[in-house]
């Protein structure tokens, strides 16, 4: 077996919130942990990975258009 | 030596039978050696045996016959190679070490050497080494779950106990990778405190509440992380108790018994010498006392005469027959007057009244008490005699009853390995220990973690009031928003996904064992409970933690296991040592039929004794795809493996 447990990914899509950004954001953040897991990777790369990922939805602004949860 | 399966897509059956001690545990050693670096099952010391339980001076992987004929300056390799069919692939997973003989002992020379081929049609293989091919062999079956799929069959009671809840929930939490959620949430909350740290610096008062709030959040970590680590640490500590239990199950504490022998004995030795002083003291008595009652008579006798003379007023004599003879002899009296003839003759005549001379009469009286205290000796003479005979002969009895005390501990501990069973009372202790500490400190750390909660919820409180009267939100406070929220939904995202997990786990457990089990009247549904501890549900519908046989608990173990298999996706071969060791009867048979239909989909690798075999031959050779005997060469320092079906 290798990737995500697809019951995760489940559990995520059942996750009600307006701010898809969010759901596409923990989709990446965890996508890239099962790499770091399989490929022995540290948390600083994960970091700095995180960050370009929230710096992209807000490079525009504040970004409070959108509803949180 | 090599080891060959017949691949035989009907049956995934394949049995190994020998005498105990031939090595067929080092067939399941030799898979978790060439998996994992290790070997669980040494000699009746599992993995939950405390490592530093065992000898610094391990013996070497090589055979006794390599072992033995090892020259200096050779090498020797000890080398497992495991060859998987996956549909077209093939892959191998193969380890090895190498030993030299230095200063006459022989050493590993070498890190163990560990790679990963896969080979693919029409393509070059793929070789992974050092981490790439760990991570490899966690694909293939987590090293935390592997006592799913290689075990001893001993170990599939430990499904039913409630201790083993722990275990299957870790297991449940490995399979639903919540480590990948934790890793996530993990660095997310960094990032959060950052963007904190940033969006407070140029205010001093939020600045201090910033680091106060870090500082309390930093403490709730560390005492949740210490939690966990205690909570895995008694969880191993309750396994490590309950094995220790099932090995002493009926087997005296012989330590302890020894000790309390010991301190009987010595018990025993000073009643024995009470009992010899008051036998001595019995000898004396007697020896007093029979000098003294022949002479009773005499003693009455001169008691009853003093007593008679006294009565009619002779004793003590009113007259001297001393003075008597001095005046009769001086003639005169003591006043100087001159006595007469007349007077002469009546002193003489009052001298022969006197029976007995007054000195006489005078030490008679005198002796009169001590004979009095030896008349009352003798009449309470049985008395003693009676008091002293009865303290002996309580003492005798204490003695025998300690005595027979000393018997039934020597009964209860005689033909235990002292030492031996003592290191298991001993390691079973420091388990206990080892619990009630841990609980001991969870109680601290939960209230620790009650009071740093609230006062972190103070902490934000104060925080948020204060950053409300900054009229600039900035963007930072926005990601910091987006952050804290994508927290909260990773949190209910783990929760969910054990919830599912747990759930499908559980389902997959009844409809297994149900399609398995032979009494599915008796039984209607089984249940994981929220300790994640296995029962049975009775068509009645009550729990049963506990069955008589073991075969229905082996059955629940074995649908468990296949359930975690397919929820899993991590569907490998399961090997499984002496699987009938737990179960008897009628139920071993039974037993037998569900593996065979087991292996029907699922690959299945079973080890036997010679003894226990032939309970189950009936249905096994059938069933199997090939069957091999294990046993060891004449000089006994190999083994040999032999195909017969």
């Amino acid at each position: 077996m290798s990737g995500i447990n697809p019951r995760i990914i489940e559990a995520l899509m059942e996750i009600d919130t307006k701010d898809k950004r969010i759901i596409e954001f923990i989709e990446e953040i965890i996508r890239k942990e099962a790499i770091n897991l399989e490929t022995n990777t540290g948390q600083r790369s994960s970091k700095r990975y995180y960050k370009e990922l929230i710096d992209k939805y807000f490079e525009n602004g504040s970004g409070s258009d959108q509803e949180c949860i | 030596m090599e080891i060959k399966f017949n691949i035989n897509e009907d049956k995934g059956l394949h049995i190994f039978v020998g005498k105990m001690g031939t090595g067929k545990s080092n067939l399941l050693n030799a898979i978790n050696w060439c998996l994992y670096g290790d070997e669980p099952i040494i000699e009746g010391k599992d993995q939950l045996i405390n490592k530093s339980d065992m000898s610094t001076d391990e013996q070497p992987r090589l055979n006794t016959e390599k072992y033995k004929c090892l020259k200096p300056g050779n090498t020797e390799i000890v080398s497992v190679k495991i060859y998987i069919v996956d549909g077209n692939s093939t892959i191998i997973f193969q380890r090895e070490e190498k030993y030299r003989l230095v200063n006459e002992k022989t050493v590993n020379v070498s890190e163990d050497n560990f790679e990963v081929t896969i080979i693919e049609p029409d393509t070059q293989p793929q070789i992974f080494e050092e981490y790439t091919a760990n991570a490899y062999v966690e694909k293939f079956v987590p090293q935390e779950i592997r006592d799913y799929f290689f075990f001893d069959g001993e170990k599939l009671d430990r499904y039913f106990k409630e201790t083993s809840g722990h275990m299957n929930k870790h297991a449940i939490e490995t399979i639903s990778q919540i480590e990948i959620l934790e890793k996530s949430k993990e660095t997310l909350d960094d990032i959060f405190s950052e963007y904190r740290r940033l969006t407070t610096k140029n205010i001093p008062e939020l600045k201090k509440i910033t680091e106060d709030l870090e500082a309390v959040e930093d403490k709730i970590k560390k005492l949740e992380e210490e939690k966990v680590l205690l909570d895995s640490q008694k969880g191993t500590a309750k396994d490590t108790e309950s094995h220790y239990d099932r090995l002493l199950r009926g087997v005296p504490d012989v330590k302890k018994l020894s000790e309390e022998q010991s301190r009987k004995e010595e018990k025993k030795g000073k009643l024995k010498e009470k009992r010899n002083e008051k036998e001595k003291v019995y000898k004396d008595l007697l020896r007093k006392y029979s000098v003294l009652i022949p002479i009773d008579p005499a003693i009455q006798f001169v008691l009853d005469y003093i007593s008679s003379n006294q009565s009619i007023g002779k004793f003590p004599p009113t007259n001297d027959e001393r003075l008597i003879e001095e005046i009769i002899h001086k003639k005169e009296c003591i006043c100087g007057r001159t006595v007469d003839s007349e007077e002469i003759k009546i002193l003489e005549k009052l001298k022969e009244k006197i029976s007995l001379p007054a000195k006489i009469v005078a030490e008679i009286l005198e002796e009169s008490g001590k004979l009095k205290n030896l008349k009352k000796e003798i009449v309470n003479f049985p008395d003693v005699m009676k008091r002293n005979y009865e303290d002996i002969d309580g003492l005798d009895s204490e003695i025998d009853s300690i005595q027979n005390e000393i018997d039934e501990i020597g009964r209860k501990i005689k033909g235990y390995d002292q030492e031996q069973i003592g290191k298991y009372y001993e390691n079973r202790g420091l388990a206990r220990e080892t619990i009630d500490r841990n609980n001991n400190r969870l109680g601290q750390i939960s209230s620790e973690l009650d009071k740093l909660k609230r006062e972190s919820k103070d902490l934000t409180e104060k925080l948020n009031k204060g950053k409300n009267l900054i009229e600039d939100t900035s963007t930072i406070e926005s990601k910091k928003d987006f952050v804290n929220n994508s927290r909260e939904i990773l949190e209910k995202i783990k929760d969910n996904v054990i919830v599912k997990i747990k759930n499908e786990v559980e389902e997959k457990t009844k409809d297994i064992f149900l399609k398995l089990s032979w009494k599915k009247q008796t039984f209607n549904g089984v249940k994981l409970d929220d300790n994640y501890k296995l029962y049975l549900i009775h068509e009645d519908g009550f729990k049963i933690s506990k069955t008589s046989s073991g075969g229905e608990g082996e059955i629940l173990a074995l649908s468990f296991v296949s359930a975690l298999h397919e929820v899993s996706g991590f569907n490998s071969t399961v090997v499984i040592d002496r699987p009938i060791t737990l179960v008897s009867g009628e139920a071993t048979l039974k037993v037998a039929e569900v593996l065979t239909k087991m292996s029907s989909n699922k690959q299945l690798i079973l080890m036997f004794n010679t003894d226990e075999y032939p309970l189950v031959s009936t249905v096994l050779d059938n069933a199997c795809s090939d069957k091999f005997l294990v046993g060891l060469t004449s000089s006994e320092r190999e083994c040999y493996i032999q195909k017969v079906i």
